[in-house]
């Protein structure tokens, strides 16, 4: 293990190793900063503690509200088993909410002061005078702010992992239970032999992904977003306070837009698998799609929505740095 | 150097570890009757505000206010037993933690000191738990026997009375096996919990986050155990399910069993192993880890502290 982290400097761009000014400079400075050493060392217990208590609590409530399952013995098991797995992810799920929004805050008011600071300090022109490129004092900045935010991303990632397998089991007894349980032998037929698992297993594949990259992607967005409004400040209060309002901005909007997408995509689903009922006149006179057509094409609007949304942020995240560069240029001393 | 040169203040602060030690001793001294008195008056206050009205639907109004009031009784007395076990667990981890210091050679022996002194804490659930069983012996007498007045006629009565019938050793053998792990349990987990801690604050820098990291572990250990008893029950019952497939629709290895348990059913002697073999799982890795733990510890400690020589510190 050892070995494996002396290689690893190898492998980091020059920019995010100790032996670069501008990176060891940062990384000092935040060391000092005693708050922040203060929430990394007490993120993880207190991540844990939540998710161990709240699990307990919204199993045992929920548990308790719903009852028991009318039925033979063995359903009353599956009820339990189910439930137990269903409250487990809701309150994983509501921690992930209180603990990202925290760490979402954290970042931007971590990255905010990177630019506008050294501005207000007077010194970000001693730093352009070095022989340091533009581009590796923007980059080091980044990688340092970044780096001391690795136990919050580490506490986020298990947890992701936690609900991820939770998600997973509970997922096996819908499929399993409710969709496989009811197939008759041309449904398996039609579901191996016509490839219908594939664009399912594709789909799948996609909100895995996107669900396990999503702290390390939003940590990397809100440190570039913090970044690119400390370019447009003067000062550190002036850009944290931008960074958090942009950061505000940005979430209401893709709140809005993913509810909108989302809506419209199921409203024209619903119209084209059913177009008898189509409230939309385009929709009525069209013949209604095969089983075949309607899961590919299911599965293909999953996917492609969810890739289009971590191209968006990947783009976000490059075109924010591309962004503070050209800012970062005309920034006097 | 003149008198007036600004010299940093170096002399320590002084350390109040008189107050301290008393207020250990008076948290020592006042731990078991403070729970005593704590769970008595929350069993007085909730048995005197609730089950005063008995509904009109109801045919047996002695058996619904007893049997509301014990089972009242059994919740809040889990109810502070949970919260005790939880506490005690954290507060082994912290103090395990702290036992932690130099190469490890006594590591042992200061989590023996360490148990110790916190053996009250144990004690105190213990306490509790015994508690529960307490209540849950009157609720047999009151069920079983006329020593209080006629037996009372609960659902689960002639379930119980028949289950101990037809399979009196192995119902028998079970609670013998959880009610030894109930009331040995806090025991184990103190024991467990200092072990778990000592082996997590050997990651630690600085000795100042040794008991954090302890922490850490300890709840990491208690979420990860709630998780092994979620997943690990879904995933069987999973498994089983698709195996076995019980349906309403097609002929499967459940059809012909009585949809509801039956006392005479073999399923449960197989519950009743279930329980057994599960609880002995659970002692033996409360029994036998805490020893692994404190061997990877001074292994640990032994590879990473400096070694102390009389030219100074390698």
């Amino acid at each position: 293990m050892a070995d494996q982290l002396r290689v690893l400097p190898l492998i980091r761009p020059r920019w995010a190793q100790v032996t670069h000014p501008v990176y060891r400079l940062e990384r000092q400075r935040r060391e000092r900063i005693r708050s922040l050493a203060g929430l990394n060392q007490k993120f993880m217990p207190v991540l844990f503690g939540m998710c161990g208590g709240l699990c307990l609590l919204f199993v045992i409530l929920g548990l308790s509200a719903r009852g028991w399952a009318w039925g033979s013995w063995w359903e009353q098991f599956e009820h339990l088993a189910r439930n137990s797995l269903g409250f487990t992810l809701l309150a994983l799920l509501f921690v992930q909410l209180i603990a990202g929004m925290v760490v979402n805050i954290v970042t931007v008011a971590q990255a905010a002061p990177l630019i506008g600071g050294e501005v207000e300090l007077r010194s970000w022109g001693l730093l352009r005078v070095t022989t340091v490129p533009l581009h590796e004092i923007i980059f080091a900045k980044f990688a340092a702010a970044v780096r001391h935010l690795r136990s919050l991303l580490t506490g986020l990632l298990i947890l992701r992992g936690i609900s991820l397998v939770t998600g997973i089991l509970l997922f096996a007894y819908v499929v399993l239970r409710d969709i496989f349980y009811s197939f008759s032998p041309a449904d398996w037929q039609r579901f191996w032999g016509d490839g219908l698992w594939f664009p399912a297993l594709l789909a799948l594949c996609a909100g895995v992904i996107f669900f396990a990259a999503q702290p390390g992607v939003q940590v990397l967005l809100n440190t570039a977003l913090g970044m690119l409004a400390s370019a447009f400040s003067r000062s550190r209060g002036q850009a944290v306070g931008l960074g958090l309002a942009a950061r505000l901005v940005l979430w209401i909007a893709s709140i809005l837009s993913d509810f909108v997408l989302i809506y419209g995509l199921t409203f024209l689903f619903s119209n084209w698998l059913e177009p008898r009922y189509a409230t939309l006149e385009a929709f009525r006179n069209q013949p209604a799609p095969t089983t075949q057509q309607a899961v590919w094409a299911v599965s293909l609007a999953i996917f492609g929505y969810l890739l289009a949304v971590m191209l968006w942020q990947a783009g976000f995240i490059l075109t924010a740095l591309g962004l503070i560069q050209r800012r970062a240029r005309s920034i006097g001393p | 150097m003149s008198e007036t040169t600004a010299l940093p203040h170096t002399r320590p602060k002084r350390r109040h570890w008189l107050s301290l030690v008393l207020r250990w001793k008076t948290v020592r001294i006042g731990c078991l009757p403070a729970t005593l008195l704590l769970a008595g008056l929350m069993l007085v206050f909730f048995n005197a505000v609730s089950f005063n009205n008995v509904p009109y639907w109801v045919a047996s109004p002695r058996a619904y206010v007893i049997g509301g009031r014990l089972v009242l009784s059994v919740g809040v007395l889990m109810g502070l037993q949970a919260v005790g076990t939880w506490m005690l667990g954290l507060i082994a981890a912290s103090k395990g933690g702290n036992a932690v210091s130099g190469q490890g050679e006594l590591l042992q022996q200061r989590l023996i000191i360490s148990r110790r002194r916190m053996s009250f804490l144990a004690w105190a659930v213990i306490l509790l738990r015994l508690g529960v069983v307490v209540v849950l012996i009157m609720t047999a007498i009151y069920a079983f026997t006329p020593l209080l007045g006629p037996p009372l006629r609960w659902d689960t009565t002639t379930f119980v009375r028949a289950v101990f019938r037809r399979w009196p050793l192995p119902v028998a053998l079970t609670i013998v096996v959880v009610l030894t792990h109930w009331l040995i349990g806090p025991l184990l987990r103190m024991r467990y919990s200092t072990a778990l801690g000592a082996l997590a604050a050997t990651w630690a820098k600085q000795p100042a986050d040794r008991s954090l990291l302890a922490l850490t572990a300890r709840l990491g250990a208690g979420l990860a155990g709630y998780l092994a008893i979620v997943w690990g029950g879904g995933l069987i019952w999973l498994i089983v399910l698709t195996i076995m497939d019980p349906s309403y629709y097609s002929v499967s290895r459940f059809a012909g069993r009585p949809s509801a348990l039956s006392p005479s059913s073999p399923e449960v002697l197989t519950a009743c192993l279930i329980i057994c073999v599960l609880v002995l799982v659970i002692m033996a890795g409360q029994v036998f880890l805490p020893q692994v733990y404190v061997r990877m510890a001074r292994r640990r400690l032994r590879r990473t502290a400096p070694r102390e020589t009389l030219s100074g510190t390698l």
